[in-house]
């Protein structure tokens, strides 16, 4: 359920900077790249039990079933990972178009390297939450979302495409928001009183770079919505702070670009130390 | 399923020896079997036979086998005969399963007399005192009996 809200969440969160306008600035904003709405409803569940016991021997107890304590030897392994990554990777904003709105004048503008720039490098804070399977001893798969906010890096600059009644309104960058939403196989192996692993991960990368525009007394705020691809190889090692609870850090390198991430997790496993003892 | 939750949050598990889990009492008799420490009680007799509640826990990080359709039990009556007792296992749950490393489970078993088994031709004499083989449980060997008298009070099992 969490991981439906937070994606439920994070695309709300994409969407929403479009949305956004300073009061007394009717009809202001602007959005850019292909940003799209989200959004998640309500539900309460409640859970009754229909199925109450007078005894807990086997045989005449109905609903319990025997051995239900080995339940968890039953199935593969899953394993849930919590944690905190950073991550330098080439900007997606370069060459974006984007408009925004000033009451009843709107701007179109593109993204430019800033004069003497070097290649614009997007630093991201992320909270990172992911599930595993173990698909044999050694090998696991799962899926992966990260989720943070890009900080500014003071390097982009816009042009406007057009003037109004005014000039042109003055656009500076602020911090975006990054969704990573991603496929993981990797090989582990137990080692002392922890682990090691080499997996790889793949997926779709979405950035929405957020943009403060003042344009004479009214202030809006706009993005730019870009969209990328994960393709990164990554080291990982992790300890066991108890039968079923690790603490990892892991290094990775894009196969794609020039971009790297280190990390930082709990671990969450259905089976003592991994099954690995 | 809450001390479960607070159980992985903290990391914390069965200790070796400890006779002493959150979701488990551990009463009656104890021996340590293998990667198994068991307790062993018996319970207030049922219409069908006496009940022997297991308590037991891994000592190890591995999983370790549980077997309680491998415990012999054997059962006395007033004049000093023994009888064999079987579980009552109407539906054919019990079966071999396996416990998890630092983990624990309880299960408690109805020993049917032969002749109360319903469908049986009733047999009266009550069992005094019940004999159970723990090392059995945890596919262990040579056998390591357990006896119980008979219990203070009847009326049924738990």
């Amino acid at each position: 359920m969490k991981p439906a809200i937070a994606i439920a969440a994070a695309l709300a969160a994409l969407a929403a900077p479009a949305r956004l306008a300073h009061a007394g600035c009717a009809g202001s904003g602007g959005s850019g790249g292909s940003a799209s709405s989200g959004g998640f409803s309500d539900r309460s569940w409640h859970l009754h039990p229909t199925c109450k016991d007078t005894s807990d021997v086997v045989g005449l107890r109905r609903c319990i079933r025997f051995a239900a304590w080995a339940k968890n030897l039953e199935y593969p392994q899953i394993i849930i990972e919590g944690g905190a990554l950073i991550r330098q990777f080439p900007t997606l904003l370069e060459h974006q178009i984007g408009s925004v709105t000033h009451g009843a004048e709107s701007f179109r503008y593109h993204v430019v390297q800033a004069t003497g720039a070097a290649h614009r490098i997007d630093t991201a804070m992320l909270s990172s939450l992911r599930g595993s399977v173990a698909l044999s001893h050694a090998v696991y798969g799962g899926l992966e979302v990260d989720l943070g906010s890009v900080v500014p890096s003071g390097t982009t600059a816009t042009e406007m495409a057009s003037s109004g009644t005014f000039g042109s309104p003055d656009l500076r960058q602020d911090h975006g928001l990054l969704l990573d939403s991603l496929g993981v196989v990797g090989v582990r192996a137990p080692l002392g009183p922890g682990g090691v692993a080499v997996e790889f991960a793949g997926g779709l990368r979405a950035v929405s770079y957020n943009f403060r525009s003042s344009y004479h007394d009214c202030h809006a705020t706009t993005s730019v919505t870009a969209l990328g691809a994960v393709a990164e190889a990554r080291a990982r090692g992790e300890l066991w702070l108890g039968p079923w609870l690790t603490a990892g850090v892991m290094l990775g390198t894009s196969v794609l670009e020039r971009a790297w991430m280190g990390g930082i997790y709990l671990g969450v496993h259905t089976r003592s130390f991994g099954g690995d003892r | 399923m809450r001390v479960a939750l607070v159980c992985v949050l903290v990391g914390c598990g069965y200790q070796p020896g400890s006779f002493a889990h959150a979701s488990h009492d551990f009463v009656g008799q104890r021996v340590t079997v293998g990667c198994l420490d068991i307790a062993v009680e018996r319970r207030a007799d049922h219409a069908i036979g006496p009940v022997l509640g297991y308590q037991f826990a891994n000592r190890c990080d591995r999983a370790a086998p549980v077997d309680l359709a491998a415990v012999a039990v054997i059962g006395r009556d007033a004049q000093g005969a023994d009888v064999a007792l079987r579980p009552y296992d109407p539906r054919g749950e019990i079966h071999p399963a396996a416990l998890d490393g630092r983990s624990a489970g309880a299960e408690a078993v109805v020993y049917g007399v032969p002749g109360r088994i319903p469908g049986h031709a009733t047999r009266a004499a009550p069992i005094r005192e019940v004999c159970a083989d723990a090392a059995a449980l945890g596919d262990a060997a040579p056998p390591h009996w357990l006896c119980f008298g008979a219990p203070r009070a009847t009326g049924g099992a738990r």
